[in-house]
């Protein structure tokens, strides 16, 4: 899932780092970046208003990488 | 500080067992929301059991709520377990308590098959960062400050 948009993620994080060092939230479709915004709900407003509610990334530039942690085995579809 | 808070306190005959379970409403996210709203659609709600679990640094709710409720994940996510790591996809949505609807905090959430448990989400840590709970063994009751 996302593949293509995490190719594309992997190649402009730096750059967006660095136009925006307090971080955000980076909307990918496809190959196409749609912007970066710095609350996670503007974020998707805007990506639902150009794409319509269908599957596109919505990325945190803040942190390197997000891990969740379960104290217990989970089954995952 | 907690009074000024509302306070859920639960009472159940075997906590151990049974573990600090709440009642919650699961929405899609608020941007969807909006959009069926401005559209004159009623968006769709589901009320679950959640089990309150410390051990979660993040939310979780059972796949077919997900697929019910018609979202869409819109990120993937490292995942460590006792039995390995995975990337699996989250879904953005909107949480809220039953008596509390018109307060709905956004969420992102795993999805994951909790069919053979008797509750269909878990509260992690996430949600927990803006709650006090106080869980009182010794007359299985606990307490969910929001």
């Amino acid at each position: 899932m996302f593949e293509k948009e995490l190719e594309v993620y992997k190649k402009i994080k730096a750059d967006y780092l660095a136009q925006s060092p307090q971080g955000g939230f980076v909307v990918i479709k496809g190959e196409e970046v749609l912007g970066i915004w710095q609350s996670r709900l503007d974020a998707l407003k805007a990506g639902i208003d150009k794409y319509g509610d269908v599957p596109f990334l919505v990325k945190n530039i803040n942190e390197s990488d997000i891990v969740v942690n379960f104290s217990r085995n989970l089954i995952f579809a | 500080m907690l009074k000024s808070m509302p306070v859920f306190p639960n009472r159940v005959p075997n906590l151990q067992q049974i573990g600090p379970i709440v009642e919650i409403v699961i929405f899609p996210s608020q941007p969807i929301f909006l959009k069926m709203m401005s559209e004159g659609k009623n968006p769709p709600s589901k009320k679950v059991i959640a089990l309150i679990d410390t051990g979660a640094s993040g939310s979780c709710i059972n796949d077919p709520i997900a697929k019910e409720l018609g979202l869409i994940a819109r990120d993937v996510i490292s995942v460590h377990t006792p039995s390995g790591t995975t990337q699996q996809p989250i879904y953005d949505l909107g949480f809220a308590l039953p008596s509390l609807t018109n307060n709905v905090f956004p969420v992102q959430a795993l999805g994951a098959d909790l069919e053979k448990q008797p509750y269909a989400a878990l509260i992690g840590r996430d949600i927990l960062s803006i709650c006090t709970l106080i869980y009182n063994g010794w007359d299985n009751s606990y307490q969910l400050h929001i």
